[in-house]
């Protein structure tokens, strides 16, 4: 059994002149949720993008259980939900949930599960575009519920809920992971983070800067124990 | 596969561009229409009196093309908006990136987009079928083999415009770009054609390739092989280009990789169309063709037929010339060489000094015979002397009856594309958009 589902190696990307990413490599571990952050611009949806093989990147490879994988196979691994996305804008949420479920080939019950337990109910037939903000997020979220593949990527998935919402949501992701999923997340807001991840990736100007539970990044950081994230972010980035 | 089709189905029906294209074509379509068939209606109440002249009405010409050249103006100036947004619209909302992470496969995501497009275009030819129904209800004639050729020229042209605009939606990065970027194919084309129409220059050469030239064998009658075959090998290579450049995650090296490999296939599978067998004529009175008895006569020539013919591409008499006699003997011989040394030299130099003007030399084998004359009734002789085959005897078909109609009122046209079609466009859109 290997401790590191997915590894990223050396991943480079430029902009122009604009170095978005220095060869960042990193470790997912399995069945953990872990938390890309860094403040903006760091590199963070660049990194995710590159990862799940939807941008393309100058160097840098990636692998799964030591397997390297190339670009094209990515998404059989990997799903990643973008931030501020209104897919299907025209369609009604219901709709566009049932298509996901159906080509994912997930039961109609989980697809209904996953609308109550996101409190969708009231927005089935609502068109994803006349969503509000936190609906259209759990909206994504629920997207991601209903996708396969062992690692989903969310970028900023706490963005526009509120903290009520937020602390309904993370244990459906710790549900997640539990049943064999890993997710990694792009979080800028560190007590969100804080809250819902196992591990930190912290990135900064397109850089590695160092990774692992808050406790060995507090070690690092050289912060006392039980001291936080925004601490440790202060100290390392 | 199949519920990416209704996923298309569903984002289309509920797209505003599908309905505006709805909402204009109909009374579009439904002006000509009606125009047409006044213009018919007013010939015809001269031929009514006059019989002699009842030959030279034929409601193909006279009714269905002028109104399939509106459906030709709408898929050439709306259609390609409501193509580029099944693509662009997915892009913009960040559907596509999604898309393309489910265990669909890229093709097959492609072939639904292209479904759904094909339905926009099924949408408006059924203004074109309505124009036909109605037509038959007033007792108008229809000649099925070469209406069904001009739906196929449609098809084709359709299919082709729907492959033009995918693939401008893949490579533009904005629905308005992309957009563009269709209308820059398709407008252009009929610009150069307008531009081209009569001269013998590189831009009329340029000009047989374009989408309007495509259609224009249909709109005649005729079936020519080499440009379903063209337009199939284009449209294949347009999907294939799609697939290559529409993916985000796709460097560009391998895109630029990918298109020289397509463009290479596409121009050997052009080769073997370009020999496909010349065209059937589906016209009623076989206008593009000789008699059978001269067709099979023609086709007793063993040796190679070069004609040199010294006539500007402009001059009417090589117009009459290529109607009436070049065009008949390409498609009963097909290797038949026709050489016209005025058409390399630019319409502004010629100084009709040429002595050999308005000549057309005549070789069969190693024998030859030169004429002035354009018309069947004198150069068919001499080919049989030439060729030294015997003369086909006299097989003259019965001549075009033509077919008269004066269509009194067109108030349920006027009805139907004014006000009925509009009305279950707009309520259409309507159902679907709040559904």
């Amino acid at each position: 059994m290997h401790r590191n589902m997915l590894t990223v190696q050396a991943l480079s990307k430029k902009f122009g002149t604009l170095r978005a990413l220095d060869r960042v490599s990193l470790d997912v571990p399995r069945n953990a949720i872990a938390g890309i952050i860094g403040p903006n611009g760091a590199g963070k949806t660049t990194l995710l993008l590159g990862m799940a093989g939807l941008l393309p990147m100058d160097s840098g490879r990636l692998y799964w259980e030591d397997q390297f994988i190339p670009d094209r196979t990515r998404s059989r691994i990997l799903f990643y939900i973008e931030d501020a996305i209104r897919p299907h804008a025209q369609l009604p949420v219901e709709f566009v949930l049932r298509f996901y479920a159906s080509v994912f080939g997930r039961k109609r019950t989980l697809a209904e599960s996953v609308i109550d337990r996101l409190q969708l109910r009231d927005f089935v037939r609502a068109r994803v575009s006349d969503l509000s903000k936190g609906t259209a997020k759990r909206f994504l979220i629920a997207l991601g519920l209903l996708s396969t593949q062992p690692i989903l990527m969310l970028d900023e998935p706490f963005d526009g809920l509120d903290l009520k919402q937020m602390l309904e949501v993370v244990p459906l992701l710790r549900e997640l992971t539990s049943g064999g999923r890993t997710l990694v997340l792009s979080i800028h807001q560190l007590r969100d983070a804080e809250r819902a991840c196992d591990q930190f990736i912290l990135l900064s100007n397109g850089k590695f800067v160092s990774q692992g539970t808050l406790s060995e990044l507090e070690t690092q950081a050289g912060c006392a124990p039980g001291s936080g994230l925004e601490q440790v972010f202060l100290r390392l980035v | 596969m199949r519920f990416a089709i209704q996923l298309e189905l569903r984002s289309l029906l509920g797209s505003r561009s599908l309905w505006i294209l709805s909402l204009l074509t109909g009374p579009l379509i439904g002006y000509t229409f009606i125009q047409a068939i006044a213009l018919y209606s007013e010939a015809s109440r001269t031929a009514l009196v006059t019989p002699q002249l009842a030959g030279g009405l034929d409601p193909f010409d006279g009714v269905i093309i002028p109104t399939y050249g509106a459906i030709y103006l709408a898929l050439t100036l709306l259609f390609p908006f409501v193509a580029v947004q099944t693509i662009s619209a997915d892009r913009d909302s960040g559907a596509l990136r999604l898309l393309f992470q489910t265990p669909l496969r890229s093709s097959a995501l492609l072939a639904a987009k292209a479904s759904a497009v094909l339905f926009a275009w099924l949408l408006v030819e059924l203004l074109g079928l309505l124009v036909l129904l109605i037509w038959r209800l007033s007792g108008g004639h229809i000649f099925a083999p070469e209406t069904l050729c001009l739906l196929l020229g449609h098809f084709l042209y359709g299919i082709i415009v729907t492959a033009i605009s995918l693939f401008a939606a893949a490579v533009a990065e904005s629905a308005s770009s992309a957009a563009l970027l269709a209308l820059a194919c398709t407008l252009g084309s009929w610009v150069l054609d307008f531009a081209a129409a009569g001269g013998d220059s590189w831009l009329a050469k340029i000009s047989g390739l374009s989408l309007t030239a495509l259609l224009k064998p249909f709109e005649q009658g005729l079936l020519v092989w080499r440009v379903v075959g063209g337009i199939a090998v284009s449209t294949a290579g347009l999907f294939a280009l799609t697939l290559l450049w529409w993916h985000p995650g796709r460097p560009f090296l391998l895109k630029f990789r990918g298109t020289a490999a397509v463009l290479v296939a596409c121009a050997v599978l052009f080769v073997p169309v370009r020999h496909l067998s010349p065209s059937w004529d589906l016209t009623e009175d076989q206008r593009h063709s000789f008699s059978p008895g001269v067709r099979t006569a023609l086709r007793q020539i063993r040796d190679p037929l070069r004609i040199t013919v010294y006539l500007a591409p402009e001059d009417p008499r090589m117009m009459d010339f290529n109607r009436s006699i070049l065009a008949k003997l390409r498609r009963a011989l097909p290797r038949t060489e026709v050489v016209n040394p005025e058409a390399d030299q630019p319409a502004m130099f010629r100084t009709g000094e040429d002595p050999n003007y308005g000549l057309a030399i005549y070789e069969v084998g190693s024998r030859r015979a030169e004429s002035h004359s354009t018309s069947p009734e004198e150069v068919l002789p001499l080919l049989w002397n030439l060729a030294g085959v015997p003369p086909p005897a006299a097989d003259d078909p019965a001549a075009y009856p033509g077919y008269p109609l004066v269509v009194t009122s067109s108030r349920n046209a006027e009805l139907i594309f004014y006000v009925l079609w509009p009305a279950l466009s707009f309520v259409s859109w309507l159902l679907f958009s709040r559904r």
